[in-house]
C-alpha cells in the first residue's frame, strides 16, 4: 500500500522551504503541496520530495514547484475604489508636484503583478491623469511602470498583454469603458483575445523578481503598488519586503497596499487617506 | 484643604488606573464639592462612556472574529471545491478526448465499410449484367436444339426411306439373279448405313432433347440467379445507405464532442479562475482573521465593568 497523502514531516519540510525562499505562509501552501504530491506518479513521490529538498533556486524541479504554488489572481481595475482614488487624487497631486519641480520623471513599481493587468491599469490611469495636466502628452514625460513577479509563466502573459474575454471571472470583469478601447481583438487559434495597444505598452516593463531574495528593481520610486501579494507571506517575510519597499521609495513617495494588507511598521509613513484605502506616504524627512 | 488634597489624589488614582487599562474605578462624588466635584463628575462620565464603548467594541470584535472564522472556513471549502472541480473537469476533458478518438476510429471504419459496400454493389451490378447476357444465350441454345430436332427428324425420315429403298434394291437385285449378286451386297450395305443413320439420328435426338431439357433448367437457374442478384443488389443498396448514415452520424458525433470539449474547456477556465479567486479570498480571510484576533487581544487588555 503506497500512501497517497504526503507524510506530515515532508509537508512541513516543503512548506518551510517555500516560506524561507519565497515567503509563502506554510498553511496556505499546504493544500497545493498535498495535491502536487498526489499528482506525482506513485513510484516517484519520495524522489520528488528529496529532489525538491536538495534543489537550489533556479533548478527546473524547484521552478516547477514554485509555479504550482503561486496564485495569480488579478484583473483590470481591481478594487475600483482604490484605483479611483489613485487616478483622481494621488496621481494628479504627484504630477502637479513634479511639474512644479520641473522634473517630469515618474517611476512606478507593481510588485507581484502576475499576468500584468494591474500594470496596464496603472498605465491607463496614468495616461489619463497626464492628459489632464499642462503637459498632456505622454511623450513629454519620462514615465515607466515596471511590473515584477516570481512566476516566469505569468510574466510571459504579461509581456504579451493578450487576454481572453472568456465566460466567468475574466480579466475584464471590472474594466470601465474608457479603458476597454485600449484593447484590440486578435484571433488566436479560434479564440478572440484582446491585446493591449502598442501605445499602452510603450512605457511598461516586466521583470522576474523574488520579493524575498532580490532587491527592488529600481530606487527613487514615486509609487509602489503591492496588492494582494503579501497576504500570502508569512509576517517576518512581509515585514522584510515592506522595509525594502520603504527604502526604494523616494521621500514623499507613495506605497499602495491591498485592502487586506497590513503595514506593521508605520514608522516613517503618514497615511494619505486616513489609511482607509491603504495608501501610505513616505515622510519627506525620512531619507532612504 | 486636606480633604481637597485627598479628593485630588483619588481622582489622580482613578485616572492612573484608567491609564493602566482599568475602567472600573470611579471617583467617590459623595466626598467632593465645588470644582473638584465637577472634575470628578467629568472623569466618571469619561470612564462610563469609555467603559461602554470598550464593551461594545469587544462584543463587536468578538462578533467580527467569529464571522471571519466562519467565512474563512466556508471560503476554504469553496476553494477546495473549486480545486476539485478543476481536477474533475480535467478528467472529463480527458474522457472526451478519448471518446473523440474512439469516434474517429469508428468514423474511419464506417467510411472504409462504405467503400467496401460500394465496391460490392458494383460487383453485383456486373453479375447482374453477366446473368442478363446469359439468358439469351441459354434461350438460343434452346431454340437451336429445336432446329436440330427438326433436322434430325428429316434425317430420320431420309434414313427410313433409304432403308426402304435398300430393301427394294435388294429385292430388285435378287430378281436380277447372278448379275445382281454384287448389287445385293451394295443394297445390304446401304440398308446398314440407313439403319445406323436412323440410330445416330435417334441418338442425336436424345442428346438434343437432353440439351433442351438442360437449357430449360439453365433458363430456370439463370432466372434464380438473376432474382438472387436482384435481392443482393437491393440488400447492398440498403447496407450502403446504412453505412453512409452511420458515417454521417459519426461525423455529427465528432462535431458534438468537439463542441462539448470546447464547453468543458470554457468550464475549466471558469473553474480555474474561481479556484484562484477563492484561494485569494481564503488568503485574505486568513489575514483578516489574524487582524481581528489581534484586535480582540488588544481589547481584552482593558478591564471593564
Amino acid at each position: 500500500m503506497i500512501t497517497s497523502t504526503i507524510p506530515a514531516t515532508m509537508l512541513r519540510q516543503l512548506g518551510d522551504l517555500a516560506r524561507d525562499r519565497i515567503g509563502l505562509k506554510p498553511e496556505l501552501s499546504a493544500p497545493r503541496i498535498e495535491s502536487l504530491f498526489g499528482q506525482t506518479p506513485e513510484h516517484a513521490r519520495f524522489a520528488w520530495v528529496s529532489a525538491l529538498a536538495a534543489a537550489r533556486a533556479g533548478d527546473p524541479v524547484w521552478n516547477a514547484f514554485v509555479e504550482a504554488l503561486l496564485i495569480h489572481e488579478t484583473y483590470f481595475f481591481r478594487h475600483p475604489s482604490q484605483i479611483r482614488f489613485l487616478a483622481e487624487e494621488v496621481l494628479p497631486g504627484m504630477l502637479a508636484e513634479l511639474i512644479l519641480s520641473g522634473r517630469r520623471r515618474l517611476r512606478i513599481w507593481c510588485a507581484g503583478c502576475a499576468s500584468g493587468e494591474e500594470v496596464y491599469t496603472v498605465a491607463l490611469v496614468l495616461e489619463s491623469a497626464i492628459s489632464r495636466t499642462a503637459y498632456p502628452s505622454l511623450s513629454s514625460w519620462d514615465a515607466v511602470v515596471i511590473g515584477t513577479d516570481l512566476s516566469e509563466q505569468v510574466l510571459e502573459l504579461a509581456v504579451e498583454g493578450c487576454y481572453p474575454m472568456s465566460a466567468g471571472l475574466n480579466s475584464f470583469r471590472d474594466i470601465p469603458d474608457f479603458a476597454r478601447h485600449h484593447f484590440v481583438p486578435v484571433l488566436d487559434g479560434g479564440e478572440t483575445m484582446w491585446r493591449a495597444s502598442a501605445r499602452l505598452k510603450q512605457n511598461i516593463r516586466f521583470l522576474r523578481q523574488n520579493l524575498v531574495t532580490d532587491p527592488a528593481p529600481m530606487q527613487d520610486l514615486d509609487l509602489i503598488l503591492c496588492r494582494n501579494t503579501l497576504i500570502y507571506f508569512e509576517e517576518p517575510k512581509s515585514n522584510l519586503v515592506l522595509r525594502r519597499m520603504k527604502d526604494a521609495l523616494r521621500p514623499s513617495g507613495v506605497l499602495m497596499l491591498g485592502p487586506a494588507d497590513v503595514l506593521n511598521d508605520t514608522a516613517g509613513f503618514s497615511t494619505v487617506c486616513g489609511d482607509r484605502l491603504a495608501f501610505w506616504r513616505k515622510l519627506p524627512g525620512d531619507a532612504a | 484643604m486636606a480633604a481637597a488634597e485627598g479628593v485630588t489624589k483619588e481622582i489622580g488614582e482613578v485616572i492612573t488606573r484608567a491609564a493602566n487599562n482599568d475602567f472600573t474605578a470611579r471617583v467617590d462624588l459623595a466626598k467632593t464639592e465645588g470644582f473638584l466635584k465637577d472634575i470628578g463628575l467629568a472623569v466618571n462620565r469619561l470612564l462610563e462612556i469609555s467603559n461602554e464603548t470598550l464593551k461594545d467594541f469587544r462584543n463587536k470584535a468578538t462578533q467580527t472574529a467569529l464571522s471571519v472564522d466562519e467565512a474563512s472556513t466556508a471560503v476554504g471549502q469553496i476553494s477546495d471545491g473549486a480545486r476539485l472541480q478543476t481536477k474533475q473537469l480535467s478528467q472529463v476533458s480527458t474522457a472526451l478526448t478519448e471518446s473523440a478518438s474512439a469516434i474517429k476510429i469508428v468514423a474511419t471504419n464506417a467510411s472504409s465499410a462504405r467503400e467496401k459496400a460500394e465496391s460490392a454493389a458494383k460487383s453485383v451490378g456486373q453479375g447482374q449484367l453477366a446473368v442478363s447476357q446469359l439468358e439469351p444465350i441459354v434461350e438460343a441454345i434452346s431454340q437451336n436444339s429445336r432446329k436440330i430436332n427438326q433436322i434430325t427428324q428429316v434425317i430420320s425420315q431420309i434414313a427410313n426411306r433409304t432403308h426402304i429403298l435398300s430393301l427394294n434394291a435388294a429385292i430388285e437385285a435378287a430378281r436380277a439373279g447372278e448379275h445382281g449378286k454384287g448389287f445385293v451386297v451394295v443394297a445390304q450395305e446401304v440398308g446398314k448405313l440407313a439403319e445406323s443413320s436412323a440410330q445416330n439420328a435417334k441418338q442425336i435426338t436424345d442428346i438434343v432433347e437432353q440439351a433442351s431439357t438442360d437449357a430449360n433448367q439453365g433458363k430456370v437457374a439463370t432466372r434464380t440467379v438473376s432474382d438472387a442478384m436482384q435481392a443482393i443488389a437491393a440488400g447492398t443498396k440498403e447496407t450502403t445507405e446504412m453505412v453512409r448514415s452511420i458515417a454521417v452520424a459519426m461525423e455529427e458525433q465528432q462535431a458534438t464532442i468537439s463542441q462539448i470539449e470546447g464547453n468543458v474547456g470554457q468550464l475549466k477556465g471558469i473553474a480555474m479562475t474561481n479556484s484562484s479567486s477563492s484561494e485569494e479570498i481564503a488568503a485574505t480571510m486568513v489575514q483578516l482573521s489574524k487582524v481581528s484576533g489581534e484586535m480582540r487581544t488588544r481589547l481584552a487588555e482593558f478591564r471593564t465593568s
